[in-house]
């Protein structure tokens, strides 16, 4: 992903920053001005490390202070395109009126009506220039506020200071409009009541706005994984509190993305469902949301992550198959070989720590697969005693999950460990079946939701009022970038102005 | 291509870090011989002075480098958790 990769690349910037000055310390040049540089690198180079440290922190407390207001930017971002509309409609409005009155075959009446819509006209290009600078700022925020930050420090580690000023900048052209824009609600309010107009004629008072995103859902993504890093493919993720479950899908690589429905605040069970087992292992994870989500940036609009790494004694294995045992896997081979239209899966598991003798062993595979052996090795350690199967559902796929018990003989067990040899063949166009569909970690439909909001927003516009309610929002927009835009630009000369160079002073 | 990119900063990276190092014996020799000189004039020797002082920081800050860095994401972290856990 674009963040991870920028903050990889500010990362090494800042130690080639450090280790730059270093050199520089290092010339054997008694010159003092050139001597001078080199503290200054290797502290740009540490400040530039503490930003990156503090990326996702800086963001989170942009969006904190962001949520005081009551408002969010999505609600800022619908009412504005909801303006946009109107005049849109308006501007319709006043070419059909033109089209009817040029049927009448009297005089010019298209000109009366021009002459008559000049007012609503001015108003018109007012609405559409401050309603177009306010979307494209706050798109451009909603969007790409992770990407602008970690683009800004990376710019920001360049040595020598080349290219400070302009991640300084980015870094504050993003917190600070991040957290300024949900307050524009508020400094709307106050100039359109200085107009005379009360605030139920405004569309931030509809309340069909106000049950879009709110700051108490709290949508995340992670990965699963076994203890060895194996995923598997389109498994369900399960959160589960007293009244509701809502199951996510695992795309082939294991990311799943809990976004639609997002969980709201509460505290949850989360658990993996895959092939017919409901793996509960780590013992039922009790997740607090968001407390003990992590706050990340790395996708823009899934602001936390929660990876779900499963304990050593569950396996995921290929190409769609699970193996919840009672000994630890320490290692894990897989050989394919074709036989016919088949191709034949070996598994061997290197398994240790076991307490009691008895092997207990459950393994989901699609019924499309055929295992054909399930061996402990070297035969001297012990073997299976009983194998049942069982046919479950899962998601609407047929599978088979056998129960598999052994008897090892712990007294005969070399190197802390013996062997699980599991063979299975499946056909050799066998498809990863999706148990909830098409799987995708970005939440496309959230764009959607805005578009339904939109048309309702656009109903309830009530145009006798629009020429004090233009002027009065137009003024409100500009007025208002041009305070945020003061505020960026004194953030950025704080960030990038002042370094704290109390860290390392060694020169006299 | 941010992984090539990644590539040719860490090698830069390295190779500054070992010019550095080679840089500290050719400083750190110099100044002794700048300050050992056997000619009565006080500034070459206190350059020489200057450059073996600037050698040994320069080599300890060189010695601590990943050090001093890990510390500072100790730091941030701690901030993180702290920042995060509240709000």
């Amino acid at each position: 992903m674009l963040v991870s990769q920028l903050l990889a690349i500010a990362t090494q910037l800042a130690v080639l920053t450090y280790y730059t000055g270093v050199l520089i310390y290092m010339l054997p040049i008694p010159l003092k001005r050139l001597k001078r540089l080199a503290p200054h690198l290797m502290v740009d180079g540490l400040y530039a490390a503490l930003l990156i440290g503090l990326f996702s922190t800086l963001l989170y407390v942009s969006d904190y202070i962001g949520s005081l207001s009551g408002y969010t930017l999505m609600d800022v971002l619908v009412t504005t395109q909801g303006y946009f509309r109107g005049v849109l409609e308006l501007y319709y409005m006043k070419k059909m009126y033109e089209l009817l009155m040029s049927a009448i075959p009297i005089g010019k009446p298209s000109l009366a009506i021009s002459i008559i819509f000049i007012p609503l006209m001015v108003v018109y290009t007012f609405i559409v220039s401050a309603s177009l600078s306010l979307l494209s700022i706050v798109l451009s925020v909603i969007n790409l506020k992770a990407e602008l930050m970690a683009l800004g420090v990376a710019l920001y580690a360049v040595p020598l200071r080349l290219a400070r000023s302009a991640g300084a900048s980015l870094i504050a052209f993003a917190l600070v409009v991040n957290a300024a824009l949900p307050f524009f609600p508020h400094w709307m309010k106050m100039i359109l009541s200085s107009v005379g107009l009360s605030e139920k004629e405004l569309f931030w008072e509809n309340e069909t706005l106000t049950t879009y995103p709110t700051p108490s859902l709290h949508p995340f993504w992670g990965r699963v994984t076994d203890s060895l890093g194996d995923a598997p493919k389109y498994a369900v993720v399960a959160v589960e509190n007293s009244t509701t479950v809502i199951l996510y899908q695992t795309n082939r690589q294991g990311y799943y993305a809990a976004s639609n429905p997002a969980p709201s605040t509460g505290t949850y069970d989360i658990y993996v469902d895959y092939m017919g087992l409901k793996i509960t292992e780590p013992p039922l994870m009790r997740v607090r949301v968001p407390a003990d989500l992590e706050p990340t940036y790395e996708a823009t609009i899934l602001p936390y992550r929660f990876d779900i790494k499963l304990s050593s004694i569950v396996k995921f294995l290929e190409p769609q198959a699970i193996l919840w045992t009672n000994c630890a896997i320490e290692d894990a081979e897989h050989y394919i070989a074709p036989d016919g239209d088949r191709i034949v899966h070996s598994n061997v598991l290197k398994c240790t720590f076991m307490i009691s003798p008895e092997l207990h062993a459950m393994m989901g595979l699609p019924s499309a697969c055929r295992l054909r052996s399930f061996l402990i090795q070297p035969p001297s350690v012990g073997g299976v005693t009983r194998a049942t199967l069982e046919q479950r559902d899962w998601h609407g796929l047929q599978v088979d999950v056998y129960s598999i018990v052994g008897l090892v003989n712990l007294t005969k067990i070399e190197n802390g460990g013996f062997t699980l040899r599991i063979d299975y063949d499946c056909p050799r166009n066998y498809v990863p079946y999706q148990p909830l569909g098409v799987s995708s970690l970005e939440p496309d439909s959230l764009y959607a939701q805005v578009t339904a909001e939109l048309e309702k927003s656009v109903e309830k516009a009530d145009m006798m009022n629009i020429i004090p309610f233009g002027i009065a929002f137009s003024l409100s927009v500009f007025s208002f970038l041009t305070i945020v835009m003061l505020i960026v630009r004194d953030t950025a000369r704080l960030i990038g102005a002042y370094s704290p160079s109390i860290v390392i002073e060694p020169l006299r | 291509m941010a992984q090539g990119i990644t590539e040719l900063i860490s090698q830069l990276t390295q190779q500054v870090v070992s010019a550095a190092w080679g840089l500290f014996l050719l400083t750190w020799s110099l100044g002794w011989i700048l300050r050992g000189a056997p000619i009565p004039f006080l500034r070459v020797k206190r350059a020489g002075q200057d450059l073996v002082e600037d050698a040994v920081w320069a080599a300890f800050w060189l010695a601590v480098g990943s050090t001093i860095f890990a510390a500072v994401s100790y730091i941030a972290n701690t901030i993180s958790s702290s920042v995060t856990g509240v709000g």
